[in-house]
């Protein structure tokens, strides 16, 4: 009878020490992994600062003739503007890791001052990060993956 | 009537595995839709739990081991030496081992304070090896040990490293099995100790993951506890007949 629990002991042994390394295992490797998983099921994103485009636009000076002059403002794409999809990137720093997110925006442009790719945008003191691409199927507050983020 | 109890029983049992059941159930029930996005949130949104899950596992492994290291001839010491105070001393470790958590816990954060390791894993670690149950538990099961065996390697070796190793530790193996699960299980379920002497984040435990309600989604703790449970099912399944043996057999001597 002690012979039998003992062999039926040593049969289960072996199961069981496999299981815990697959379980401790898959553990390691999740704590390891975890990370780059959660990022590479988030959006993708590029986002940027604008920066300051050269617009021509036609001027009157006071009492004078009107003239064509040139004026560097912030600018933003036309394509990013008319799809209507315009975010902007705020973080959130834990012990962890940093995490992005995306918050939907409203902005004014300058509808006298554009040229062939950019809008001028009203506000010249607007320096939030733009989301410039991975924008199509974003939603306001979603988690994103900033992979690239020109200053 | 056999069977009325047997029935009884199992109804018991029903009772008791009933909150694991509903554990397990519910982790996959987490937005009232059976599936995995409660595991899915778990172990690639909540990385706070990995960090707590190993400290868990290296505060209950370091300590478990540590503490069959100390017990061991601390209990042999008490059963076979012979010194003055020997029973006082015991009398002592028993009033100790009685003691609540609760009251202990300032002392010993007092005393860790003044040591400079308050709110180190050194600090967690160092009060637990040294705790007085397994030495109880296993000086009463040596009393029942065959000191003949101790007296013949007296007779080859005046080590007593040797002589615990050789002739002690064989015949307490079974008994050191279950005092190391138990120890284990107190161990992986310490919540005060890292609540009250850590405050790093990153030095805490899984217990304290649980209770930290504010932080954590409701829709992670079903499976969080799931996986909680699964390193001391593992260790009792190893060593389960070691744990009954170990209860049982000091009786039957």
């Amino acid at each position: 009878m002690k012979q039998t629990k003992k062999s039926s002991g040593k049969k289960h042994f072996l199961p069981l020490l496999l299981l815990s390394v697959l379980f401790y295992g898959v553990m390691l490797l999740l704590t390891l992994t975890a990370k780059d998983i959660h990022l590479a099921r988030l959006p993708q994103v590029t986002a940027s600062r604008l920066g300051n485009v050269s617009f021509t636009y036609l001027f009157t000076p006071e009492n004078g003739e009107p003239r064509i002059a040139t004026k560097q403002m912030p600018g933003i794409p036309k394509e990013l503007y008319d799809s209507g999809q315009i975010f902007t990137v705020t973080t959130k720093v834990t012990d962890e890791m940093t995490y992005y997110y995306a918050k939907k925006i409203s902005l004014k442009v300058d509808s006298s001052k554009e040229n062939d790719t950019h809008y001028a945008i009203s506000d010249s003191f607007f320096r939030d990060m733009i989301i410039l691409s991975g924008y199509e199927n974003l939603k306001d507050g979603d988690e994103v993956n900033l992979i690239k983020e020109e200053k | 009537m056999k069977q009325l109890l047997r029935f009884l029983l199992l109804l018991l049992a029903a009772v008791f595995f009933l909150p694991t059941l509903a554990t397990i159930l519910l982790s996959f029930y987490p937005d009232g839709q059976v599936g995995f996005s409660g595991y899915d949130e778990l172990f690639f949104d909540c990385f706070r739990f990995y960090t707590m899950f190993w400290n868990s596992v290296l505060y209950a492994y370091v300590i478990t081991a540590l503490q069959l290291v100390v017990i061991l001839p601390a209990a042999f010491a008490f059963s076979f030496a012979r010194f003055k105070g020997k029973e006082a001393l015991f009398f002592f470790y028993i009033i100790l081992m009685m003691m609540p958590l609760q009251v202990m816990i300032l002392p010993n954060y007092i005393g860790l304070r003044d040591m400079g390791i308050l709110n180190t894993r050194a600090g967690i670690i160092l009060p637990m090896i040294f705790s007085p149950f397994g030495v109880v538990v296993l000086r009463q099961y040596m009393k029942s040990m065959d000191g003949s065996v101790i007296e013949a390697m007296r007779l080859e070796t005046n080590s007593m490293v040797r002589i615990l190793l050789h002739a002690v530790a064989p015949q307490v193996k079974v008994c050191l099995y279950a005092v190391g699960l138990f120890v284990f299980a107190e161990c992986w379920n310490m919540l005060e100790q890292p609540m009250l002497l850590l405050q790093d984040e990153n030095l805490k435990t899984l217990t304290v993951f649980f209770s930290d309600t504010k932080n954590v989604s409701d829709q992670v703790l079903y499976p969080a506890s799931v996986v909680f449970m699964i390193p001391i099912l593992l260790l009792y399944l190893f060593f389960h007949r070691e744990l009954e043996r170990g209860l049982t057999l000091h009786e039957t001597n």
